[in-house]
């Protein structure tokens, strides 16, 4: 098979070329006159990283062609694709197993290094011998664990056994039915390309530490970690909105050990660009800054560590399972590759950072006021660090616990919940006055004057919360006693349910977080609206996506602790049931047509109960007809999971209907499988019973042992129609030894059978069903479902009110847009950096920036201060030696066009 | 520069030890069934799914709840009822963890275990790729 030989030769080949790239790189460092190295390294470089894209595109090409008993020899393509997958999904499943996402991560770092050279100016040589090291290191992991195996196969002797088959399979196993879904289109190549980026931050700082170069890193590294903020940042939300959208994955964000993996990341990364902020501005937090950007990538690789190698996505020792997240296991020797990825990738970030630490010149970090916007960046950095640390340690309990010997379990939410609360609501806090604060010093009047509107504004918010919240928790102890009325839920649980926190505690963080979430929200919106207006609107980016991380903090905190759930039965011919004011009622059933005997037809693929919904009064609009009711029709599947072996592995997935509105979300999902419920009828043999316009007759039985064991129990039914039709069915019991030792015992099952003598409607079966017989007395039950005495669906449902979830999205959308203006802006200004002679060791301190870049320095984003402290203060900033060689005049005439 | 350094350090000490705090309360204990029985507070179960004659997996469609029995590592058995949707992969799993507390069901006059969080065992075939036999029939299609 070509294909894989092809694979195997791209793979050694980037393998090679890597190395030689970094002999190329290695030897322009040595001779940084000559050019010739640097040309054969990009040359070098580019047939690697084509390699690697090529053994992407060849894996892609194994699962995505569809040809009969060909491709499915390799076992990557028989254990993810199958014959019937479609479109996208096909390309999807190219990364939806371990060595595809490997694959996956190779490619975008690939595609980055070109980028990275592209723009690295006289940094190429230094960055780039690093970066290609992680291609190195994935090349050899696909080696060792390669794409391309195949399948052992049958062998001559068991062909000859078996007449008419073929020695591969002919058909794959399919991608997971969970994984079908359009999210894994965009999730892993967004979440990927994000990851993949993390290498570069830790290039520039292995590169500013051996060569001691601390300043010219700032603005060459902005523009990376703001893109690494962007896209990790997306494909989280990608995954949250996707775990959302199905049912049973416990909403939008669950501290799932392996989200948490693609999480703690995300944190050092930004603490990284605060850190950053603060370096540009005043030269100091660089011994933090190169830490960061050490552990961003070295974190990404203890994440994907974790996660690959069973220790969170596999079960604990007692079986359950650790993560939602389950990946295929990792070959041995993959694991020892990326264990040594870790130690080698660490090492060699704490030793030179180690090594550095004095020389890295420490400067003043801070003003000497608290009440200063250096002190809120500096604080910044320390929030985010410790929550970074909080996740990290949270996630990696698991494997502390199977190293002390104990039974590993995953940490439940609510240590998360409640760890990350004092950190939020202080980071809420500090988003929400930092609009108002100067640099170096802030004028106390001047900045509680500045203050006053938002904070009454804020506080007005705040009473508005406090009715809402006792709003909530009335209507939550409502539905809970409902329920409990009902039977549906456990009396006792509105007290003995463990609430994150205690109930009075958690109502006063809910209303201090979302008053504070409104004042960032708030304070953010104007400054970076005053921004857009002035000369640099790009400047605006980091307040806008403070915007959004304030609605998103509101939109979290209410939604989870107010959310309020129903379940109840909604019956054919019963009556509309209400919950939350909307009222539910069964229109009809559209699944697939079932499916004759033997199949068990409650069994099926893809069906859907359609339910009409009327929403309270005066909310929604009137169609055409005069209605303003809806129809909400959830979806359920059941699968088997191992289409592959011989016992069944039954799986169900249930697709919710999400109804949106703006300020709350209705969630209908399936609380059970929906039941047909069919008419009963008790016979006795030979005496014929006339029900509605039919007469049955139970004729006789049978019984008849089975191969495997146990037996068969049929019974003769015949059914006479209104028109005349006498027909004949045999519908079974079969009894099957199950279980062993204690739990032995005979499994029964009933066949039901189709009567297609008899023809139904669309969507609704005629089905014969015995349900339990009697020898002694010969009595017999049935049950049925006929053209004019049809059974009728009972539809559990679970329906949950959302309180304004949809801040959850629209704040991270803005945090996203803020972001991305925030990279534009540090990108275009990395672009002005003057190309002279490298800088090293003391005379980095003399490093040119040019006057644009200076301004950028001088933050004239500033623009809320009125007080004009901030004009008389820069021209402290000649002290630090960064601006040394601009003449100050030149500075002085922009603070009277500060507005 | 002190300053800082002091508020700083009070920042993360203060976090580090509401962290402890958190860690320390947040952790259920497992218990063995004998244990959960005269446990007043919600406890943590786990077991495998019993699913013969005897112990039915039974959907109570009135309730909405699930009934199954398990029994723990002492082979002890209990009937859990938990309020919830079934879980998606329940039907596979060999086994379960449930928290909740056991109380005095009066309908069917004995201890049940009132559960409202089930974490169910992720069947240990999911990963293995095994062949059928049907996998590897040519069909009509083949050769096409």
């Amino acid at each position: 098979m070509w294909m894989g030989v092809a694979g195997t030769i791209t793979l050694w080949t980037c393998l090679i070329c890597s190395v030689l790239t970094i002999g190329a790189y290695g030897l322009s460092l040595m001779r940084p006159a000559y050019r010739k190295p640097v040309l054969l390294g990009r040359a070098l470089y580019t047939v690697c990283a084509i390699a690697m894209l090529a053994t992407f595109a060849l894996l892609g090409a194994v699962v995505y062609t569809k040809t009969v008993g060909g491709l499915y020899r390799y076992e990557y393509a028989f254990a993810h694709t199958s014959n019937d997958l479609q479109g996208f999904y096909r390309i999807a499943a190219t990364w939806s197993g371990q060595e595809g996402s490997f694959l996956l991560w190779g490619s975008w770092t690939a595609i980055i290094g070109f980028l990275v050279f592209a723009k690295a100016g006289r940094y190429e040589s230094r960055v780039m011998p690093f970066f290609v090291t992680v291609l190195t290191f994935l090349s050899l992991i696909l080696i060792a664990q390669s794409p391309f195996k195949l399948i052992p196969g049958l062998s001559a002797a068991d062909l000859a056994k078996n007449p008419g088959f073929l020695p591969f399979p002919h058909d794959g196993q399919g991608l997971n039915p969970s994984l079908q879904n359009y999210w894994m289109t965009i999730h892993p190549p967004t979440i990927f390309f994000g990851f993949a980026s993390l290498a570069v931050p830790f290039c520039y700082a292995v590169a500013a530490l051996i060569w001691k170069d601390y300043e010219e890193w700032t603005p060459r590294i902005m523009p990376y970690a703001l893109l690494t903020c962007l896209t990790l940042g997306i494909g989280l939300f990608m995954g949250g909105y996707w775990a959302y959208e199905t049912q049973g994955w416990h909403g939008f964000w669950a501290w799932d050990p392996v989200e948490n993996a693609s999480f703690f990341p995300w944190l050092a990364i930004t603490a990284l660009v605060h850190g950053l902020v603060v370096q540009k501005d005043r030269g100091g937090m660089a011994k933090t800054t190169t830490f960061l950007g050490l552990l961003g990538f070295w974190l990404f690789l203890l994440g994907t560590f974790l996660t690959r190698s069973g220790a969170l996505s596999g079960n604990g020792a007692d079986g359950q399972m650790l993560s939602i997240h389950a990946f295929d296991n990792i070959a041995k020797s993959g694991l020892v590759l990326m264990v040594a990825m870790l130690v080698g990738y660490g090492v060699l970030g704490l030793v030179l950072w180690a090594w550095r630490f004095r020389s890295i010149p420490a400067r003043k970090t801070t003003g000497d006021s608290l009440l200063s916007r250096d002190f809120a960046f500096f604080i910044a950095v320390v929030l985010m660090v410790v929550a970074c640390a909080i996740v990290t340690f949270g996630t990696t309990w698991p494997l502390i616990l199977s190293w002390m010997h104990k039974a590993p379990s995953a940490l439940k939410p609510t240590f998360y919940n409640r760890a990350m609360l004092p950190l939020s609501v202080i980071t809420a806090l500090m988003m929400g006055i930092v609009p108002w604060l100067a640099y170096r010093k802030t004028n106390s009047e001047a900045f509680l004057k500045k203050m006053l509107i938002p904070w009454f504004v804020m506080l007005a918010f705040g009473f508005f919360m406090l009715f809402w919240v006792m709003n909530a928790q009335h209507d939550l102890q409502a539905t809970h006693d409902v329920q409990a009325a009902a039977g549906v839920d456990d009396p006792a649980w509105a007290e003995k349910a463990s609430a994150w926190i205690n109930p009075a505690v958690q109502r006063i963080s809910v209303m201090g977080l979302a008053s504070l979430g409104f004042l960032a929200a708030l304070s953010n919106s104007m400054l970076a609206f005053k921004v857009f207006r002035s000369r640099k609107p790009l400047a605006a980016g980091g307040w806008v996506a403070h915007v959004g991380i304030g609605l998103l903090m509101i939109g979290a905190i209410t939604s989870n602790t107010f959310e309020r759930t129903m379940r109840f039965v909604v019956a054919e011919n019963g009556g509309p049931v209400e919950a939350f004011g909307y009222k539910f009622e069964f229109e009809k059933f559209t699944g697939r047509a079932r499916e004759a005997f033997p199949k068990n037809p409650d069994y099926d693929a893809t069906n859907a109960v359609e339910i009409r919904v009327t929403p309270p009064a005066g909310e929604g609009t009137t169609d055409a007809s005069g209605s303003r009711t809806f129809i909400v029709n959830p979806k359920w599947f059941v699968y088997n999971l191992n289409t592959a072996s011989s016992e069944d592995a039954l799986q169900r997935i249930r697709w919710p209907h999400i109804r949106k509105y703006f300020g709350h979300d209705l969630y209908v999902g399936y609380a059970n499988d929906p039941q047909f419920v069919k008419h009963v009828i008790t016979l006795k043999k030979g005496q014929p019973v006339t029900a509605g316009p039919y007469t049955f007759l139970y004729a006789g039985n049978n019984v008849q042992g089975l191969e495997q064991g146990g037996r068969s129990i049929s019974a003769d039914l015949q059914i006479t129609a209104p028109d005349g039709k006498v027909v004949r069915t045999n519908p079974s019991i079969m009894l099957t030894p199950t279980g062993e030792g204690d739990s032995a015992g005979m499994a029964q099952t009933h066949l039901n059978v189709a009567v297609p003598e008899l023809p139904d409607e669309n969507n609704v079966p005629s089905v014969v069903y015995l349900d339990t017989m009697n020898a002694d007395n010969g009595e017999a039950t049935f049950k049925f479902s006929l053209p004019q005495a049809k059974g009728t669906w009972e539809v559990p449902l679970e329906v949950t009110y959302k309180p304004w979830v949809n801040l959850v999205w629209v704040g991270v959308i803005v945090m996203g847009i803020g972001v991305f203006l925030a990279m534009v802006r540090r990108a275009l200004e990395a672009r002005k950096i003057s190309d002279g002679p490298l800088a090293t060791g003391a005379s980095a301190g003399a490093v040119r920036y040019s006057e644009s870049s200076l301004e950028s320095g001088l933050d004239l984003d500033d623009v809320t201060n009125g007080s004009g402290v901030n004009g008389a203060q820069s021209n402290a900033r000649n002290g630090n030696g960064k601006s040394g060689n601009v003449p100050a005049k030149s500075r002085r005439p922009k603070a009277p066009t500060r507005p | 520069m002190n300053k800082m350094y002091i508020i700083a350090f009070l920042v993360i000490g203060g976090a580090l030890g509401f962290t402890m705090w958190s860690f320390s309360s947040s952790l259920t204990p497992y218990v063995d069934v004998k244990t959960a029985r005269k446990t007043n507070t919600p406890v943590q179960i786990r077991g495998i799914i019993l699913r013969d004659n005897a112990h039915q997996v039974v959907r109570d469609s009135k309730k909405n709840a699930l009934r199954f029995w398990i029994k723990d590592q002492n082979q002890e058995e209990i009937e859990v009822v938990y309020y919830g949707a079934k879980p998606d992969a329940f039907d596979a799993a060999p086994g379960t963890a449930a928290h909740g507390y056991v109380r005095h069901d009066a309908e069917t006059g004995r201890d049940i275990f009132a559960s409202d969080s089930l974490i169910v065992q992720c069947p240990s075939k999911y990963n293995d790729v095994k062949y059928k036999d049907a996998m590897y029939k040519q069909t009509a299609s083949a050769g096409k």
